[in-house]
């Protein structure tokens, strides 16, 4: 029998006994309402942002005493107007302009349509990007970008220098992941000769290939680990997976016996595992395999991690996001003790009186920003584009960035640092 | 179906949403996600609707909103969450110490391809469209389609052939 007949075959196997589905259409049709709903407070939003905060940046350019708005609290072009402050914390209660003038920048880089702006320390202020991008890492070269091209097959990585100078580092069809650390970069994707799907090696700072291997699954690099690279294979699902790339020998080593789990971060020794259906983390040594404790969200209904960041250097504090109500629109952030598997859900209060959401579209939607401070890529209660700053010892959060925007156009994507 | 107001579009659901959750399914591999996406798909068409001048088209045009949110979701890493109600049904369980057949484990290894990848399968041998029909789907040129599906059976051969052969060698 040919493949293509086997597949077939295969295909009508699987889909023999789909499950029953209750109420596709009134949902679907709610869908269509909650988008209208959103498009129109959006426009009716950003017509009295308009109104308010034209007035004001007039009075600031008047008046010497009053701080002006940073330019990176600002939209990159003038189809967006800054919203009032949503947030619930003091400090940026009061008028947005008063409460911009409070805020700093945030200390990661982070892109506004296409444009990356830069934290202190860059000489370039902002960037024009070739691409845009799908993934940021902050490095001590720059920034690396992982950017889909004009051809739909094929993705690029390039690095963006401090001074604003980019390098195309590597163009390859699907890339699905990459992994950075110090001058190392590792990605999955590329032609393959044919025994498999390839893992790269390359040195940031030549643009050269060092190492090559193929394996026989699909496998994300995760991050850097003492053997080599915290792969996770397959998809998040039923059948993926962990393994390791183990550089010093360039061999393929599958560790995850169970099935299901997915690897989400790595750091120091240790790494963070989604496991089985994903309402539970752990926390794995990488050299015996063996979880160290687990954790799992009370009262989860549909839980969802989506990307967590371990807090380097010393791995003890991880955060990441998750939802009781089983609706995608209500998440917020969760900080988690590495050491003790304890979780932290004061967040979830500040985020839900303050209308936000973290936005699970991006690929860094949290991130730390320093050793008590969270920046979390989010939406208000109005659907206005947010980088929103958390202090996780005090459970604080404040607008870092607003850029209003709508459903369409506008993303804002953090950084990473590595 | 003329034009596709909500009682049409309820009827349209009704009858075709075991269908296209099925393809649903062989684009996501997982039976839940497969429902958000069908969901997603089908609010993309209602609001679509006035763009959809022959009402023939709204199921192709569902399957293609499918696609390409399934390609964007993946693009963006999306794992996220879907409102819903109700819990969808488990997928039926295979009794333990029953081993897979040839299709099992050929889906096992389909399910590992990049999702791209994927779907250019589940389109040519599942949805049974031909390379342009493909191509014109996946917004892809018809030699990406045939590269791509060559790419995906030498993969899916490859996988095959290892499984085999380390079969062979246990005790």
């Amino acid at each position: 029998m040919s493949m293509e007949q086997q597949l077939r075959e295969s295909f009508e196997a699987q889909v023999g006994s789909p499950p029953a589905v209750h109420d596709l259409a009134d949902r679907s049709l709610r869908g269509v309402r909650l988008v209208r709903r959103r498009r129109a407070v959006v426009v009716v939003t950003a017509a009295v942002a308009a109104a308010v905060a034209v007035p004001l940046m007039t009075t600031a350019r008047n008046t010497s005493r009053t701080p002006a708005v940073p330019a990176t609290q600002l939209p990159a072009t003038g189809s967006a107007v800054p919203l009032p402050s949503s947030t619930a914390t003091p400090a940026s209660s009061n008028s947005s302009a008063s409460a911009a003038a409070t805020v700093k920048e945030p200390g990661v880089d982070y892109t506004t349509e296409g444009i990356l702006r830069r934290a202190a320390g860059s000489t370039a202020a902002s960037v024009d990007l070739p691409r845009h991008a799908r993934a940021l890492y902050m490095t001590e070269q720059g920034t690396v970008v992982l950017a889909k091209t004009n051809n739909p097959q094929l993705d690029e990585i390039y690095l963006v220098h401090p001074d604003g100078k980019v390098d195309t580092i590597v163009k390859a069809a699907d890339i699905v992941g990459i992994a950075v650390e110090g001058s190392r970069l590792a990605y999955s994707g590329g032609p393959s000769a044919g025994h498999g799907l390839p893992l790269v090696l390359m040195n940031l700072a030549t643009g050269k290939e060092i190492k090559r291997l193929e394996v026989p699954m699909a496998s994300t690099p995760v991050a850097f680990v003492p053997q080599g690279v915290l792969l996770a294979n397959g998809e998040l699902g039923s059948e993926s997976g962990l393994s390791t790339w183990v550089l010093k020998t360039n061999t393929y080593t599958d560790w995850s016996g169970s099935g299901g789990d997915f690897g989400l971060d790595a750091l120091g020794g240790i790494a963070l595992v989604a496991e089985g259906d994903h309402s539970c983390v752990a926390i794995v040594n990488i050299a015996t395999h063996q979880p160290r404790f687990h954790s799992c969200l009370p009262g989860v209904k549909h839980p969802e991690f989506v990307v967590f960041d371990l807090l380097a250097p010393d791995a003890k504090r991880y955060v990441g996001s998750g939802s009781s109500s089983g609706n995608y629109d209500d998440r917020w952030p969760v900080l988690g003790d590495a050491t003790t598997g304890v979780e932290d859900h004061r967040l979830r209060q500040v985020f839900a009186d303050a209308g936000f959401t973290v936005t699970s579209s991006v690929d860094h939607p949290i991130v730390w920003e320093d050793n008590s401070h969270i920046l979390v890529n989010s939406r208000g209660a109005y659907g206005e584009y947010l980088i929103v700053r958390c202090d996780v010892d005090t459970a604080t959060c404040e607008e870092a960035v607003n850029y209003g925007g709508s459903e369409a156009g506008i993303d804002i994507m953090l950084s990473r640092r590595v | 179906m003329a034009t596709l107001d909500e009682e049409a579009f309820r009827e349209f659901v009704a009858t075709r949403q075991q269908s296209l959750l099925r393809t649903a399914y062989l684009l996501t591999t997982n039976w839940a996600t497969a429902e958000d996406l069908l969901q997603t798909a089908l609010t993309k068409t209602y609001l679509a609707r006035h763009r959809i001048r022959d009402g023939n088209a709204v199921e192709a045009y569902a399957r293609a909103a499918m696609v390409t949110t399934s390609m964007s979701w993946w693009r963006r890493k999306w794992h996220g969450e879907r409102p819903t109600e109700q819990l969808p049904e488990p997928p039926p369980r295979q009794d333990e110490g029953t081993a897979y057949d040839d299709r099992d484990e050929l889906w096992q290894h389909v399910r590992r391809l990049p999702p791209r990848q994927r779907a250019v399968l589940v389109l040519r041998f599942y949805e049974d469209l031909s390379e342009a029909e493909t191509a014109r789907l996946l917004g892809i040129s018809v030699g990406t389609v045939k590269s791509q599906t060559s790419r995906s059976m030498q993969a899916l051969r490859a996988s095959l052939a290892a499984a085999e052969s380390i079969e062979e060698t246990r005790p």
